[in-house]
């Protein structure tokens, strides 16, 4: 006995999102560079694709991640220059700590120093490790564009947080 | 051989890292509950519509419907019948009456007024050379403005081009026009149109021609049933010297018409004519010409003028005995006032011609006096006066020079009145200027539902249960 069947070739929206929802809060905090600003960006686009969602052809997760990468980078300009942080989270706390904590406060920081499309090449070229066309097809833009933003983000990254573009000496452990 | 694009591990790693850590658990319940109502609302949405190519055949068939019953309408006249052909009716009955009065204020009239062919005896009117019609092209006529309940009324006129008037007769029931006539008419030339606003009738007048063609210059009443029209003709031979036709008496209610001339040559502008005891009196630029009934001239009289005086500028008074310029006066002593005389109708010579007021005066000075428009009684004038933004009609006292506002409307509104109207108090009828035209509010309910169906056959509401059933999959 299993669930019932429909004539559509994609699962409903809600089983979609139990199914991934813990992937699509990971790539969306990658995005913002904030685990709380990513969920509301999961949750934006599944509400954005939900009226699309039985006409959608192709790969519904891959769908999903588009509209998270262009809905991020729209909600940015939107609401750039009209939204400004009363209180940063980040402030007043020093690095003191060290280990994995530390590692992903420093991230985080340097992540929101960035423009989301710069954090969006970041994402997709340094994280998911694909190609500059692939990233150019997902973002919609031209290759010249995946380029530019790339050493924009990286010279970004050098004045905040110089030390993640060190090469770390890999171990026989690291994979 | 190009070197692999360099990737900064420890980036790609403390990334990782960072949404790794991202907090686990469920989705909230909140979000898969609306998730699930729109796929619910979606799926309903489906299913209560058809098939994508039966939504575009059904409103291809509603647009291709939509623009047949437009075509269709157009093709058997509706802007016609929804505007309204005025009746033609030969021969004008009835006598005169004196009914209703004059508006306290006169607006500027509405575009949308409802065409009433006879909308009865008019206060005022104004003419509206080429209005352009909703559905194109222009029509001619004028505003009425009714005297007995002061509603506004579009009159069309079978005149395109408008050249003397209108002049309204005393009591407001017959206006009357020179005019190139419509195509539509059978004659095209310039001539006299009396158009009778109690029943919509209308008399045409076609003056005898000549070589040099017809100038119109004025068009007076004399009295409720009687028009005197003035032209000049331009003879081939000295086109630059205007040469002065006969006055044509126009009988309103016949249309019949002669002519009275003392065979003169008068290079004069016409001004006007009234009713006197001796006969009728013309009167040109500062000449006065009494006619007998069979149109000859029996005397000859000088207006005491040494200014200027433009067309209009005088008026006889009720009685006929007196009569009322308007001069523009060039004496050191007044330069270019406008000044108000009242002379004896045959004697005018210089010991009758008595001042009454000036723009330089006192009581006047607020207002520039455009042109004398009648008598209400022995003792006032009435005159038509302007302001910085509005034009007035005054009534001035030949004994003591006070003025008293009696209608007012908008600087560039130019009503012709009911001149016996005047005899009776003005009385305050505002706020009727506007009118919702009834054809573009029937083309807002046809949009309406063209869209209306549109929208319907788009979610397969309209078509037939069968079409439905094929659309739910």
């Amino acid at each position: 006995m299993g669930a019932p069947t429909t004539d559509r070739a994609v699962p409903s929206l809600a089983d979609f999102t139990r199914l991934h929802w813990h992937d699509l809060r990971r790539f969306g905090s990658g995005l913002t560079g904030s685990h709380a600003d990513g969920e509301d960006l999961v949750q934006t686009a599944l509400l954005k694709v939900a009226p699309r969602w039985h006409r959608m052809d192709g790969d519904p997760l891959a769908y999903v991640r588009r509209v998270m990468v262009h809905e991020n980078i729209s909600r940015w300009r939107r609401h750039r220059g009209r939204e400004t942080l009363a209180a940063d989270p980040h402030a007043g706390r020093e690095p003191t700590q060290t280990g994995p904590e530390q590692h992903a406060w420093d991230v985080a920081v340097a992540l929101r120093e960035l423009t989301p499309k710069q954090r969006t090449v970041l994402v997709l070229r340094y994280l998911e490790d694909r190609t500059e066309r692939e990233t150019a097809d997902l973002m919609g833009v031209r290759i010249g564009t995946v380029k530019s933003a790339t050493r924009d983000a990286l010279a970004a990254l050098r004045r905040v947080a110089p030390h993640l573009l060190e090469d770390r000496v890999r171990t026989p452990h690291d994979g | 051989m190009t070197s692999p694009p360099h990737v900064p591990s420890r980036l790609t790693d403390e990334m990782r890292a960072f949404t790794d850590a991202t907090p686990g658990g469920p989705p909230r319940a909140a979000l898969l509950a609306e998730l699930e109502r729109l796929d619910r609302s979606t799926d309903r949405g489906r299913a209560a519509s058809l098939p994508l190519g039966v939504r575009r055949w059904g409103g291809v068939v509603a647009v291709a419907m939509s623009v047949a019953l437009v075509v269709l309408a157009l093709g058997a006249g509706l802007p016609r019948l929804l505007g309204g052909e005025p009746p033609v009716a030969d021969g004008v009955p009835g006598e005169a009456r004196l009914i209703g009065a004059i508006p306290d204020s006169i607006d500027e009239p509405s575009r949308w007024l409802p065409v009433d062919p006879a909308p009865g005896p008019a206060a005022a009117t104004i003419i509206e050379p080429r209005r352009a019609q909703f559905w194109g092209g222009s029509r001619t006529g004028l505003n009425a403005i009714s005297a007995e309940d002061g509603s506004y009324a579009w009159v069309d006129l079978p005149a395109y081009n408008v050249r003397i008037g209108p002049a309204l007769s005393p009591t407001g029931r017959w206006v009357a026009v020179w005019a190139k006539l419509d195509p539509q008419f059978p004659r095209r030339s310039t001539d006299v149109l009396v158009y009778d606003l109690t029943d919509g009738s209308r008399a045409l007048v076609t003056p005898p021609r000549s070589e040099g063609g017809i100038t119109p210059l004025s068009l007076t009443w004399i009295d409720e049933d009687t028009l005197v029209t003035d032209s000049q003709t331009l003879p081939r031979r000295e086109p630059a010297l205007p040469q002065p036709r006969p006055s044509l008496i126009v009988e309103a209610a016949t249309g019949e018409s002669r002519e009275a001339s003392d065979g003169s040559p008068l290079n004069e502008l016409y001004n006007g004519a009234a009713a006197h005891p001796a006969g009728l009196l013309l009167l040109r630029a500062r000449v006065g010409l009494v006619v007998d009934d069979q149109g000859a001239v029996t005397q000859r009289v000088s207006l005491p003028v040494r200014g200027g005086m433009d067309p209009g500028a005088t008026a006889l008074s009720p009685t006929g005995d007196r009569l009322a310029y308007l001069e523009t006066s060039t004496t050191d002593e007044l330069p270019d006032y406008q000044v108000l005389h009242v002379v004896d109708a045959l004697t005018p010579d210089q010991s009758s011609a008595g001042r009454v007021a000036s723009t330089q005066d006192r009581r006047v000075a607020d207002y520039g006096l455009r042109r004398l428009i009648g008598w209400v009684d022995d003792d006032r004038v009435v005159a038509e006066a302007v302001t910085e933004d509005r034009s007035v009609v005054l009534s001035i006292s030949l004994s003591t020079g006070r003025t008293a506002e009696l209608s007012t409307s908008g600087f560039d509104v130019y009503a012709e009145y009911a001149s016996a109207l005047w005899q009776r108090p003005t009385v305050d009828r505002g706020g009727q200027g506007f009118h919702l035209n009834p054809r573009l509010a029937l083309l807002v309910a046809g949009l309406a539902v063209v869209v209306a169906v549109f929208r319907r056959v788009r979610h397969g509401a309209v078509l037939p249960d069968r079409l439905r059933r094929r659309g739910v999959a």
